[in-house]
């Protein structure tokens, strides 16, 4: 070793010398692990503990306002708000709240400020799973927090605040869980880059989902299902709806899902079925709608006009490879300045002609008709869809040329899926048969 | 020679079409039509059938009613005996109804089979054939006792079946539109329940569920009805048919004075 080289080993051995024991006095005591029985008081927490729940009844409320805190809760563990106010509130980013059940929440239900089993204030980054709460006004409340996962929800509340409500908070994340029997299953404002995935939304007196103000969300895998109105993305853009499934919302104003004042929405092969509207659009600039089902709904897409005052630019939307099945109405178009494009849908409607069996139909296809379009305006109206009177209307319609919604047409629309066809076609062959060749027997053999 | 009973009548009128070779021809067109529809979703094709049923089968009835009906000689005959024209009339109507109401039915049924329709839905069909079956046979009957004449007889009840099937949903839309602006609400509310066609269509949509029980109008009928839409139809398809059929006895029994 030459003498430079000592040299400099010996100053970083002195140099060490001296450090080493200012920085072993730096390091922080490790976390700690407080398991907190019922009654216990709340411990005093440093950041990063953990607080272990133990079985039995825990009376909150509470709040935790220490970062990066993991509240854990055992089997049986019951967190009880005391029915005032929110039950479990936290402040500090970085929580961890692990399969807590909460009961006992107020009975405020203001959708931006409700009483809940839990809100998040500010708490970046905050992870809640497997949270259990029934009965209660809302579920969980997040504002002004980034980042916030939310997976494994089991919410049912008493139909008058929200399941989950969030405002002002960029990149939510809402996966599996169900959320069921409040006044919106999870109503999302500003909430840009939010994500809700594989949540079930069922019997919500209002929305499912419902989305505002807010850029890029994403509704994917969802099932929402039997509330009272649908599910709603308003006033936002770059919405992404994916492989939802909307169904069974019924009433004078329900629908599978609308899309408000949103642009450039992309929604991709959902199933929309057995609602009153199936697929909503109202001053929609430039949605884009991919292979999505509608089925057994009243209206199957209806675009309609932007409330009087409205600034937003007018439906402009491209449909392709859609399946129209058993709407009594598949296409109905109430806004004059509305842009349409439909591509290789689907229509069980559609005459069956394709005789070069490329599984493109010969004959382009109008989807809509003016009592459709009159429907839309009026909706009573609709009480006379498949009447006779209006089925020759249709039928006179779609014969004469100039009579044709010729805009709204399919040029080349794809042949209906044949699923089932031909056993339900061949049974009812036979049985028709059978009723007839019998009753037919009866008569000749003197039946009276 | 003793005096037939109304019953007899209803018997030998019910016979009579029964065996009619032409109420089969029309039974088997509702299945026949209905093949057309065997793609579309089952409850689309329920509806359906219904529509054609009541373009179709309304002046095919009366086709083959009405001429049996008003047989000017045959009531003239049976008039001068003593027995009552009014029963025995009404028992005629009765009779040519029922014996159109079993093939027509089991054509209405063999459509649902053919559409694909579940139980339900099939029944629920069934009825509503059989509500315009005994819808236009009273009507038949009416139109015989009144005109006597079977051309006359088909005639009127044509344009009944014209006004009342063809022309009436058109003019109830374009009433709508007269209106858009005030409360029409009521009136198409009262229109569509006062025609009993109407009512069977309206209880196969709600029997179906398919979901166009909208605005105030569909809101309040749902909350009306319940679920005895079909209970109501019936009822007044019924009631609809007996007052043309005391109608039309009374009519011919002024005529025998």
């Amino acid at each position: 070793m030459s003498g430079a080289v000592r040299r400099l080993a010996l100053v970083a051995v002195a140099f060490a010398a001296i450090v080493a024991p200012a920085t072993a006095a730096a390091v922080p005591e490790p976390p700690r692990t407080h398991v907190l029985r019922p009654d216990d008081p709340w411990p005093t927490l440093a950041p990063g503990d953990e607080v272990v729940l133990a079985r039995g009844t825990h009376r909150g409320p509470w709040t935790l306002d220490v970062a990066g805190v993991r509240l854990r809760a055992e089997v049986g563990a019951v967190l009880d708000g005391g029915g005032a106010g929110t039950a479990l509130t936290v402040t500090a980013p970085g929580v961890r709240l692990e399969g807590l059940t909460v009961t006992g929440v107020g009975p405020a239900a203001d959708l931006y400020a409700p009483d809940a089993a839990v809100a998040l204030f500010g708490a970046d980054g905050a992870l809640v799973t497997d949270l259990r709460a029934h009965g209660v006004t809302a579920g969980v409340h997040v504002e002004g927090a980034a980042d916030v996962r939310l997976a494994g929800l089991d919410l049912h509340g008493d139909g008058r605040g929200p399941g989950v409500t969030a405002y002002l908070s960029p990149g939510l994340w809402i996966e599996g869980g169900r959320v069921e029997g409040f006044l919106d299953g999870a109503y999302l404002e500003r909430a840009d880059g939010a994500l809700v995935a594989g949540l079930e939304a069922l019997g919500n007196v209002r929305y499912g989902l419902h989305v505002m103000f807010t850029a890029g969300p994403t509704l994917r895998g969802n099932r929402v299902a039997g509330g009272g109105v649908g599910s709603a993305v308003m006033y936002g853009r770059d919405a992404r709806v994916e492989d939802n499934v909307m169904a069974g919302h019924r009433g004078p104003m329900a629908f599978g899902l609308l899309l408000q004042e949103e642009r450039d929405a992309l929604l991709r092969d959902n199933e929309l079925a057995g609602n009153t509207i199936g697929l909503l659009l109202v001053a929609a600039a430039g949605a884009t709608l991919v292979g999505n089902e509608l089925r057994g709904n009243g209206i199957g897409v209806l675009i309609d006009r932007a409330p009087p005052g409205s600034a937003a630019d007018a439906t402009s939307v491209t449909l392709t490879g859609h399946d129209f099945r058993g709407n009594a109405a598949d296409l109905a178009v109430a806004d004059d300045d509305a842009a349409l494009v439909l591509r290789g849908n689907a229509f069980d409607r559609a005459p069956p002609l394709d005789l070069d069996g490329d599984g493109v139909l010969d004959l382009p296809f109008v989807a809509t008709s003016a009592f459709a379009a009159r429907a839309a305006r009026q909706p009573d109206l609709m009480l006379l869809a498949f009447g006779p009177g209006i089925a020759l209307w249709q039928r006179l319609e779609a014969s004469v040329p100039g009579l044709r919604a010729a805009a709204f047409a399919d040029p080349a629309p794809r042949l209906p899926a044949r699923v089932g066809r031909a056993d339900r076609a061949g049974w009812g062959a036979a049985v028709a048969a059978m009723l007839l060749a019998g009753a037919g027997l009866a008569a000749a053999r003197g039946w009276s | 020679m003793s005096v037939p009973r109304p019953l007899s009548f209803a018997a030998l009128h019910r016979r009579e079409l029964a065996r009619d070779p032409w109420t089969w021809a029309v039974a088997a067109l509702l299945p026949l039509t209905a093949l057309s529809w065997r793609t579309l979703a089952p409850e689309v094709g329920v509806m359906s059938v219904f529509g054609v049923a009541a373009l179709l089968l309304p002046p095919a009835i009366l086709a083959l009613t009405a001429p049996r009906l008003a047989r000017r000689s045959t009531w003239a005959f049976w008039g001068s005996l003593t027995l009552r024209p009014a029963g025995a009339f009404r028992g005629a109507v009765i009779g040519a109804t029922s014996g159109l109401l079993l093939p027509l039915a089991a054509g209405g049924a063999a459509a649902a089979a053919v559409v694909g329709a579940p139980a339900p839905a099939a029944a629920a069909l069934v009825a509503a054939v059989g509500a315009i079956v005994v819808a236009y046979g009273a009507l038949a009957g009416l139109a015989a006792a009144v005109t006597l004449e079977p051309a006359k007889a088909v005639a009127l009840g044509a344009v009944v079946w014209g006004v009342g099937v063809v022309a009436y949903e058109p003019a109830l839309v374009a009433l709508a539109v007269l209106l858009a602006d005030r409360p029409y609400e009521p009136w198409l509310a009262a229109l569509v329940l006062a025609h009993p066609l109407e009512l069977a269509r309206l209880a196969l949509l709600r029997t179906l569920e398919v979901p166009v029980f909208v605005g105030p109008t569909g809101l309040l009928l749902e909350r009306w009805w319940g679920q005895a839409a079909a209970l109501w139809a019936a009822a007044a398809a019924l009631l609809g048919a007996g007052a043309l059929t005391v109608l039309a006895g009374a009519w011919l029994a002024r005529r025998s004075r």
